[in-house]
C-alpha cells in the first residue's frame, strides 16, 4: 500500500480533483438509489423481499451520507464551500422515478453493481477517510448483490412478457450506467498514487451482468 | 411472484448475542435458496446486535423425537 494519508493537503491538485469527482459520483448515485429503493420497497412480491428492499434503501442512504461527508470534507478544506448531493453526478437513468418493481430490480442489478466495482477498486486506498468507509459499505453490498441477482434471475426465468420487459430495462440501465462509468474510470486512472486500482469498470460490469 | 405455483422453501434462523449464550431459534424465512435466505435473515432479524447467525433449510433438519400424539 502507498503511504497512508489522512488529509487532503497531502494530495496533489490532480489527485484531489479526481478523488472529489469519484466520491461525489458514488455519493450521488447512492443517494438516488436509496430514494428510489425507499419509494418502491413495498412493491416487492414477497414480505421478505420488501423488508430486505427497505433495508437496502436505508443502507444506500447511509452510504451516500458517509461518502458525501468525505467529499464535503475535501471541498470544505479546499475552498470553504459546502457540497450537497449533486444529482447530475448520478447516472442519467437514475434521475427519473422508477416505473415499477422491474426498475427496482434493474437498478439494483446494474447501478448498484457498478458502484460496488468502484468501491472494490478503492478498498486498499491510502486515503484513510475513504478506505475505512469503503470496507463497511462493501460488507453490506454483498447482500445487495445477492438480492439483485436472485430477483433478476427469478424474473428472467418467468419467461414471456416479464422476461422481455426486464431484459429491455436491463439493457437501458446498462447503457446509461456505462456512460456514467466512463468519467469514473478516468478518476480511477488518476488515483493510482493513492493505491486505487485502475479498473476497467465498464468491462467488469458487463462481465458481472453476463455471468 | 406471478406464475409461481410451488411454495418457497422454509429456512429456520438461529442466532446468539454473546458467546456465553447458546445459539437459539429466532424465526423463519421463506426464500428460493440459501443465499437469499441469508439476505432475508440478515435484514429481517436485525433487532439485536447478533454475534453469530445461522440458517438451516427446514427439510435438512433431522428429527430425533417426533412430536408425540396427545402432547
Amino acid at each position: 500500500m502507498a503511504v497512508e494519508m489522512t488529509s487532503l493537503e497531502e494530495l496533489d491538485a490532480g489527485s484531489r480533483a479526481a478523488l472529489v469527482d469519484l466520491v461525489g459520483r458514488m455519493a450521488s448515485c447512492k443517494h438516488l438509489l436509496g430514494q428510489r429503493f425507499a419509494q418502491w420497497c413495498t412493491g416487492a412480491p414477497t414480505l421478505e423481499g420488501s423488508v430486505a428492499a427497505a433495508s437496502m434503501a436505508q443502507e444506500e442512504l447511509g452510504h451516500s451520507r458517509v461518502f458525501s461527508g468525505v467529499a464535503r470534507g475535501i471541498q470544505e478544506n479546499e475552498a470553504g464551500e459546502q457540497t450537497g448531493t449533486d444529482e447530475s453526478l448520478a447516472p442519467e437513468i437514475l434521475r427519473a422515478p422508477f416505473g415499477g418493481w422491474l426498475d427496482y430490480v434493474a437498478a439494483a442489478r446494474v447501478a448498484d453493481t457498478a458502484v460496488t466495482i468502484l468501491l472494490e477498486a478503492a478498498v486498499d486506498c491510502s486515503f484513510a477517510p475513504l478506505r475505512q468507509r469503503v470496507r463497511k459499505a462493501l460488507d453490506e453490498e454483498e447482500f445487495h448483490g445477492i438480492y439483485a441477482r436472485s430477483w433478476a434471475d427469478a424474473l428472467l426465468g418467468e419467461g414471456g412478457p416479464v422476461e422481455r420487459d426486464l431484459r429491455a430495462r436491463l439493457d437501458s440501465w446498462r447503457a446509461s450506467v456505462e456512460a456514467w462509468l466512463a468519467p469514473c474510470e478516468a478518476d480511477l486512472a488518476a488515483l493510482g498514487t493513492l493505491g486505487i486500482r485502475p479498473a476497467k469498470a465498464r468491462e467488469e460490469l458487463r462481465r458481472r451482468l453476463a455471468g | 411472484m406471478s406464475g409461481r405455483s410451488a411454495p418457497l422453501p422454509l429456512f429456520e434462523v438461529f442466532a446468539r448475542r454473546q458467546r456465553e449464550e447458546p445459539v437459539r431459534h429466532i424465526g423463519t424465512v421463506q426464500a428460493p435458496d440459501a443465499s437469499m435466505a441469508r439476505v432475508y435473515a440478515h435484514s429481517l432479524y436485525d433487532e439485536e446486535d447478533w454475534i453469530e447467525m445461522w440458517i438451516v433449510r427446514r427439510t435438512d433438519i433431522v428429527t430425533v423425537t417426533p412430536l408425540r400424539k396427545g402432547a
